[in-house]
């Protein structure tokens, strides 16, 4: 890729734009050639930056068997600016609101930029496994998860057959 | 089809050298004949031995004085296996020249008790002379099977003597390989006279040029001939879902994708390659790979003709493989375990392709290009110029990978000089873009903050 020397400014702005996009091609190739298993990342095809993805619902938690779909969108500012992530599938969990966003600490302040789609979808399907609710987004959620963890598992696992099963 | 017949087809269509020390297969099937034959004579047929060495465990209790009890031994203090059978047999009850016959209880068959009575009176030096109780020990030594076992212990000793030699020479082979490419896939300093490794003595980073060189190294289209290779991943896979080694058929095929692949970039031909070294040195990296192919094949071969040798001579002879008392008798006989084909692919993953610096080694963590200029930061880890004064604008302090609160005190001084040399040498055509990429974005972000009008021209 070159352009030469005396490009006009919105040709330079243009191709900058290109350079950062071809940041988030080549990591979605690398996404589609070696995928997590259970987890799917698609891009849009008129927005390259807007993923469908699917979370399978790990075994050994309330949310087994499950399929949850998500939605991701990466910021122009990315891989400055953390992706923008949100369950559309209703979930019952203490880190996961009525809305689909997430509490996660990578997320927010503790994004890296090197960090990818890739490791913020693991960690997302971890915190499935690992609900945390001493900081919760759900308050409702999170006390039914720490007074009565069984019934509360019960609940995610009713929730999960109801909305997110295949 | 008969494996013997599959087995010689799947050795015709491998190069000679691996073909002439394969298995004797045809030579065992004969001894597994000869060893029933003379269990026949002996009047053990298959199912009559068989019979026979499964009551061994259970005629333990009271039976165990009436039932005769048969032991398969496989002797080898020798150094050599040699099997016999341990009988425990009532002796006749007359004299041995009169019709004496052994109660066999449990035998199906009549005339097996006939036969084998009068086998023993043939050899009458396969009694021992041990009693206990009312029955007689008898030893009878199993000559075919210990020849079959000799012919098994030795094909396989040649085959792995062989398979020593072959990585051996493929070693050579390799390294001869290696040097090749190296002489023809050279860094920058080697090639262009303006430049010198060691340019240290600038302090300025700003001032760094990259100068594309002219003279000829095919160190670009090795690059990518590698980076292709790795990427192609013929005869193991590196990915989450099927990690592991790869079936003959789809290492066949992933290594034919390779070729088709090179061929499409215009790798083979002189097109990418400017030395003629380089084309040659191509097609060996190519045959040796090939050879791993074959070696795998030919492995895969001999394991399935081995456990197809020893399964027939089970079914013909009712003969186990293991020993009654002893399981470890067999370790006399080598095991060619299918690592061979693993160690050559991973010689040759560590011999030949690091001797170019790969472009995912030097890259930066967070734009994924090559990370030039570098800048060493305090924790050690090493990022481009360009991401770094991106998290520095945005406030960002913490290192993308340790966390360690370094980004914002790094400066000018952390310019790592020699890794910046070493990245000049080895990827001259990266370099040279990613620092006009750099240049471009830092102009574009200085209009950016200035607040000037992006989509017009502006007249200075």
């Amino acid at each position: 890729m070159s352009l030469p020397k005396a490009s006009p400014p919105h040709l330079r702005r243009a191709f900058v734009a290109v350079h950062r996009l071809t940041i988030v091609i080549s990591e979605t190739e690398r996404l589609v050639a070696d995928p997590v298993p259970g987890i799917t990342a698609a891009p849009h095809d008129d927005n390259l930056r807007y993923f469908d993805v699917t979370i399978q619902g790990p075994d050994g938690s309330p949310f087994q068997q499950g399929v949850f779909k998500l939605e991701l969108f990466l910021p122009e500012e990315y891989p400055m600016a953390p992706p923008k992530v949100r369950f559309l599938t209703k979930i019952y969990h203490p880190n996961i609101d009525k809305l689909g966003r997430i509490c996660l600490d990578i997320l927010k302040d503790k994004w890296s930029p090197a960090l990818q789609i890739r490791t913020v979808l693991l960690s997302i399907q971890a915190l499935l496994s690992a609900p945390n609710p001493d900081d919760p987004l759900a308050p409702d959620v999170a006390k039914h998860y720490k007074e009565n963890e069984a019934d509360a598992h019960r609940v995610s696992r009713e929730w999960t057959q109801l909305y997110a099963s295949k | 089809m008969h494996f013997s017949k599959v087995y010689a087809q799947l050795l015709q269509d491998l190069p000679p050298e691996l073909a002439e020390n394969s298995f004797q297969y045809r030579e065992l099937k004969k001894l597994i004949n000869q060893i029933a034959t003379e269990l026949l004579a002996l009047g053990l047929e298959p199912t009559v031995l068989h019979n026979l060495l499964q009551s061994e465990g259970k005629g333990k209790g009271k039976e165990k004085e009436t039932a005769p009890t048969v032991f398969y031994e496989l002797d080898t203090t020798s150094g050599k296996i040699e099997p016999r059978l341990r009988l425990w047999v009532e002796p006749p009850t007359s004299r041995v020249e009169e019709v004496g016959e052994f109660e066999i209880e449990g035998s199906s068959s009549l005339s097996s008790q006939v036969s084998l009575s009068s086998a023993l009176q043939r050899h009458p030096e396969f009694l021992s002379g041990l009693r206990i109780g009312s029955q007689v020990e008898v030893v009878i030594p199993l000559t075919s099977d210990s020849a079959f076992f000799q012919l098994l212990a030795t094909s396989l000793q040649t085959l792995q003597a062989h398979l020593v030699t072959i990585n051996a020479q493929f070693v050579r082979t390799l390294v001869e390989l290696t040097k090749t490419v190296s002489d023809s896939a050279r860094p920058a300093s080697s090639t262009s006279s303006g430049f010198r490794v060691l340019s240290g003595l600038k302090s300025d980073a700003g001032g760094v040029r990259v100068g594309a060189s002219s003279a000829k190294s095919d160190l670009n289209a090795w690059r990518e001939i590698f980076a292709l290779y790795v990427e192609t991943e013929i005869f193991e896979s590196i990915h989450e879902r099927d990690r592991g080694e790869r079936s003959v058929e789809e290492a066949q095929n992933r290594l034919r994708k390779f070729a088709d692949r090179m061929t499409a970039r215009g790798l083979k031909d002189g097109h990418l390659m400017k030395l003629k070294q380089s084309q040659d040195a191509l097609d060996c990296f190519l045959q040796l790979n090939v050879f791993i192919l074959n070696v795998k094949k030919f492995e895969l071969a001999n394991a399935e003709a081995t456990r197809k040798i020893l399964k027939k001579r089970m079914k013909r002879t009712a003969l186990p493989t293991t020993d009654s008392n002893n399981l470890n008798s067999l370790s006399l006989i080598p095991v060619i375990d299918g690592s061979l084909p693993r160690i050559l692919v991973q010689e040759l993953g560590t011999t030949l392709l690091p001797i170019i610096p790969s472009l995912e080694d030097y890259q930066c963590f967070i734009c994924m290009s090559l990370a030039f200029k570098p800048i060493r930061l305090a924790c050690g880890h090493l990022f481009c110029v360009r991401c770094l004064v991106k998290m520095q604008k945005r406030g960002n302090g913490d290192c993308p990978m340790c966390r360690s609160p370094c980004v914002l005190v790094a400066n000018r001084s952390n310019v790592d000089w020699a890794m910046l040399n070493f990245m000049r040498d080895w990827f001259p055509e990266e370099a040279t873009v990613k620092l006009k990429q750099n240049e471009r974005e830092a102009a574009q972000e200085q209009l950016e903050e200035l607040g000037l009008p992006e989509e017009r021209c502006i007249m200075m």
